[in-house]
């Protein structure tokens, strides 16, 4: 039961707004906060499965049992404290590692030892990357004194919250669970229209502009991984289309996640902010799946930067280069790594971290070297050429592939292009480039829980509005969006 | 946090008032979407008939038994739906039935002669339909003297990874010999074919479909023969006659590039098999070898190219699998298996062929006389 599919647009979603709204009106917020964790459980089961929600429901309870346990210890002994934590941020990450890693674990074990292993009969559950560090973050939180033991109802419904349990917003629990304790904001009625004009702008991303692109992108990946060399305008023709169909499904899931979550009185952060616009690759990193990046900054990042700093001191004693390398490089390379691999079991993924952790390491020691600022045209070429490379490596099936499409966009023979594909790159690339993103285009109703677009700012010419222009606007966006779905297609970042 | 209603531009000052306003907001909402899907839908309703009109099948169907063929402007229209309308509508039992896909699509009545044959395959076959048309032929006390069973590369795959549903237009069907034969009945929800009708919501297929009628010179309609310059031709036989156009298109250049191409996209793709689709199957033999039909268990040929091109890969050993299984049933049960995948097997060169698997007529001649007594 995808957000695009009938199944979830004709029967599940209205199920669940009238249910929510009856049970809200009726015996109150807290029962339909109840009601939605059922229906985020039961979403769950349709989407992955018997065996995928024992694994959610038995995650959920052994986490909250270790907050318990941490929390008690918290008070008393520091070491206790700190084991549990340990145990049960490692008891996360061996699931993850099992479910995500165990394949490719063998197979790289196999290629050292030159010997063939058996894969195992694992099948990865949806979204266990995307819950299992929502609870890593807040097992942390919790030693960390940062965090409170929560209920057992709050803290299900924060996991498992079906708009998000699947592919992200990855959300930290300081964000939604207050809200569960506050009224809800504005009344069912209110909340409704902005949150279903998002959502349905986040369904036309996804089915008008995102699978009309992947068609080209499959054409050229496919090809090549068959062993097919493209030519040089067909290689720059996939790697473009697949960036953008990365961009306008992934953002157009985030768009529909943050939609429901508003109809259903729960602000989710924003997960994209023009990334293409972005003219340093920190900047792109600040724009492109900001919950994941806000994730690896705090919980990774910044702790390697500061325990580095901590023990070498701020560079008084080294040579400017030696505590660029210690507090900056190290910190950023060994970020981007795991950045890669939690995207995906592949060599790919682990270079096409490296490849953005790289750039990063390259655009932070220009500014710590006082080196001259680019041109802002030319540093956004440069920025998208490393988006663009790493785009190849992330859609690949393999390192093989993506380094013949690489190769092909350097140096590949000519070769007719195809022209309907270079309409919708122009137009789909104007898009992303020049107009107001959908959070700007909402930015006078706050349905997301970040308010970095100001209400009435004017900084934006078009914007959305819930007058009869805005409602006639928004229903045929999601008429056109639900008439062009053909056939469900699953969202690219299910498979992570 | 900034609260929705610091932000919401209210001019209201009560409630009640506001609550109607948003009320009226909502209802334009959703009667635009409701208007929107309701002209889709007729719109797909009205321009597919021979795929959601009953009366324009029942039509097709009239045709067919009064000895007419009948022209269509795209030969995808749900053959299952009118098979049902053309049994029920039959005088006389066949003397063969052919139950398969669409690589029988031209097995012509003048491939068998002196006999009265019966295609009745259909779009993206799986076991199911071997259960549903050998039911729709009990049903109306039309089983054959004769009838052939075709397995697929895919005829045993479990519904889950299939990428077609259309063998749910004959859940009604397949529920009832599954009840017959004692197999588990996997209910109403599992069998309804939403997809047929949820399909009625694409704006591409009704573009599809307009541009069809616009184009086209003639509209669908009885024939009485089986040649047309732009139209395809479904024979009163249920075999499939290409118009001019397509037959210009599929070329034996096409075919070997077509199977080339499909070789490399698919000879890594596995084809798992489900067994309680196998024991399906042996149950419907044993229920109609008592009854006097002879069961052939027969196979249409892949193109050479393919076959070949994917004999060394996952999906060779998996076609090889299902050709086993397809024998083991026929040892097992003492049922005659007719033709081969491999073209060579039968006598099929690469110029014999549509595409990558839609044998042409002679390939399939040489296929039924290899079939002695049919």
């Amino acid at each position: 039961m995808l957000f695009n599919s009938y199944a979830f647009l004709f029967l599940f979603l209205p199920a669940i707004l009238i249910g929510t709204i009856a049970i809200e009106r009726g015996l109150g917020r807290r029962a339909a906060l109840h009601f939605l964790t059922l229906a985020s459980l039961f979403f769950y089961w349709r989407l992955a499965g018997q065996a995928a929600l024992a694994l959610l429901i038995l995650s959920i309870l052994g986490n909250l049992l270790f907050a318990r346990a941490i929390a008690a210890k918290r008070h008393t002994g520091t070491l206790a404290a700190r084991i549990l934590v340990i145990a049960g941020v490692g008891l996360n990450l061996a699931l993850l590692g099992y479910f995500k890693y165990a394949n490719f674990f063998l197979e790289v074990v196999g290629q050292a030892a030159g010997q063939a292993f058996a894969p195992l009969d694992v099948l990865l559950p949806i979204g266990i990357s995307f819950f299992t560090f929502m609870q890593i973050a807040y097992l942390v939180d919790v030693y960390g004194g940062e965090a409170e033991v929560y209920g057992l109802g709050d803290y299900a419904l924060f996991v498992s919250f079906f708009p998000y349990v699947t592919a992200g917003p990855i959300v930290h629990h300081s964000e939604i669970i207050p809200q569960y304790r506050a009224a809800a904001p504005a009344s069912f009625i209110e909340r409704l229209l902005p949150g279903l004009t998002l959502f349905s702008l986040g369904l036309f991303k996804k089915v008008v502009f995102a699978d009309s692109l992947g068609a080209y992108a499959d054409a050229v990946f496919n090809g090549a991984a068959f062993g097919a060399v493209p030519s040089l305008p067909d290689a720059w023709t996939g790697a473009v289309t697949y960036t953008l169909q990365l961009y306008f499904d992934f953002s157009g899931y985030s768009d529909m996640a943050i939609g429901l979550g508003a109809m259903l009185g729960i602000r989710l952060p924003i997960n994209f902010n023009s990334p293409y616009k972005a003219t340093d690759i920190a900047d792109f990193w600040r724009r492109w799946h900001m919950t994941l990046t806000r994730f690896f900054t705090s919980y990774i990042y910044m702790p390697l930067a500061v325990r580095s700093t901590r023990r070498h001191g701020i560079g008084a004693a080294d040579a400017p280069a030696l505590a660029y390398v210690r507090t900056v490089a190290i910190p950023v390379l060994v970020t981007f790594f795991l950045a890669g691999l939690w995207h995906g079991a592949g060599w790919n993924f682990v270079v096409f971290g490296l490849v953005h952790g790289t750039a990063l390491c390259i655009f932070r020691g220009w500014r710590m070297g006082g080196l001259p600022l680019l041109p802002r045209p030319l540093a956004w070429a440069a920025t998208m050429l490393v988006v663009i490379a790493g785009m190849v490596l992330f859609r690949a099936d393999s390192l093989g592939t993506a380094l013949t499409i690489l190769r092909s966009m350097v140096a590949g023979g000519g070769g007719f292009a195809d022209y309907a594909a270079l309409a919708w790159m122009v137009g789909l690339g104007a898009v992303a480039l020049l107009a107001p993103n959908t959070q700007e285009l909402m930015h006078r109703f706050p349905v997301s829980s970040d308010d970095i677009f100001v209400a009435g700012s004017g900084r934006w010419r078009l914007e959305w509005r819930d007058n009869a222009a805005g409602i006639v606007a928004a229903a045929l966006t999601f008429c056109i969006a639900v008439l062009s779905i053909t056939r469900a297609s699953q969202f690219l970042y299910y498979q992570f | 946090m900034v609260d929705a209603t610091d932000t919401l531009p209210i001019s209201a000052t009560t409630p009640g008032v506001r609550s109607g306003r948003f009320g009226r907001k909502v209802a334009l909402f959703v009667v635009i979407i409701v208007a929107g899907i309701v002209l889709v839908g007729a719109g797909n309703y009205a321009l597919d008939p021979f795929t959601y009109s009953r009366g324009a099948m029942t039509e097709m169907a009239a045709a067919f038994v009064s000895g007419r063929n009948y022209a269509v402007l795209d030969p995808n229209v749900d053959l299952r739906a009118i098979h049902r309308e053309h049994v029920r509508l039959m005088r006389e039992s066949p003397d063969i039935v052919i139950v398969g896909g669409s690589r029988w699509q031209e097995a012509a009545a003048a491939l068998v002669p002196d006999r009265k044959l019966f295609d009745a395959f259909v779009h993206n076959d799986y076991y199911e339909d071997l259960l549903a048309t050998t039911e729709l032929l009990r049903r109306y006390d039309r089983m054959p003297k004769t009838l052939m069973l075709s397995i697929r590369f895919v005829s045993f795959q479990p519904n889950e990874v299939r990428e077609s549903s259309q063998w749910k237009e004959y859940g009604p069907e397949y529920r009832a010999m599954a009840r017959t034969l004692g197999l588990a009945d996997p209910g109403w929800l599992a069998t309804a074919p939403f997809e047929k009708w949820t399909d009625l919501l694409s704006v591409d297929g009704a573009k599809v479909k307009l541009q069809e009628r616009i184009k086209a010179p003639t509209p669908p309609g009885p024939i009485d023969g089986l040649s047309d310059p732009s139209r395809d031709i479904y024979a009163a036989d249920g075999s499939l006659h290409f118009s001019d156009e397509h037959n210009r298109h599929d070329t034996p250049e096409f075919a070997r590039s077509n199977a080339q191409d499909t070789a490399a996209a698919e000879r890594n793709r596995r084809l798992p098999v489900a067994p309680d689709k196998v024991e399906g199957l042996k149950k419907l033999i044993a229920y109609l070898k008592p009854r006097g039909v002879r069961v052939i268990l027969a196979q249409t040929p892949f193109q050479p190219l393919y076959f070949d091109g994917i004999a060394h890969y996952p999906r060779g050993e998996d076609l090889r699998h299902v050709d086993a299984v397809v024998h083991q049933i026929g040892d097992e049960l003492g049922v005659e298996v007719a033709g081969s995948l491999d073209a060579k097997a039968v006598g099929c060169d690469e110029d014999e062929f549509r595409d990558f698997n839609h044998p042409r007529p002679t390939c399939l001649r040489k296929l039924f006389q290899s079939i002695p007594n049919l």
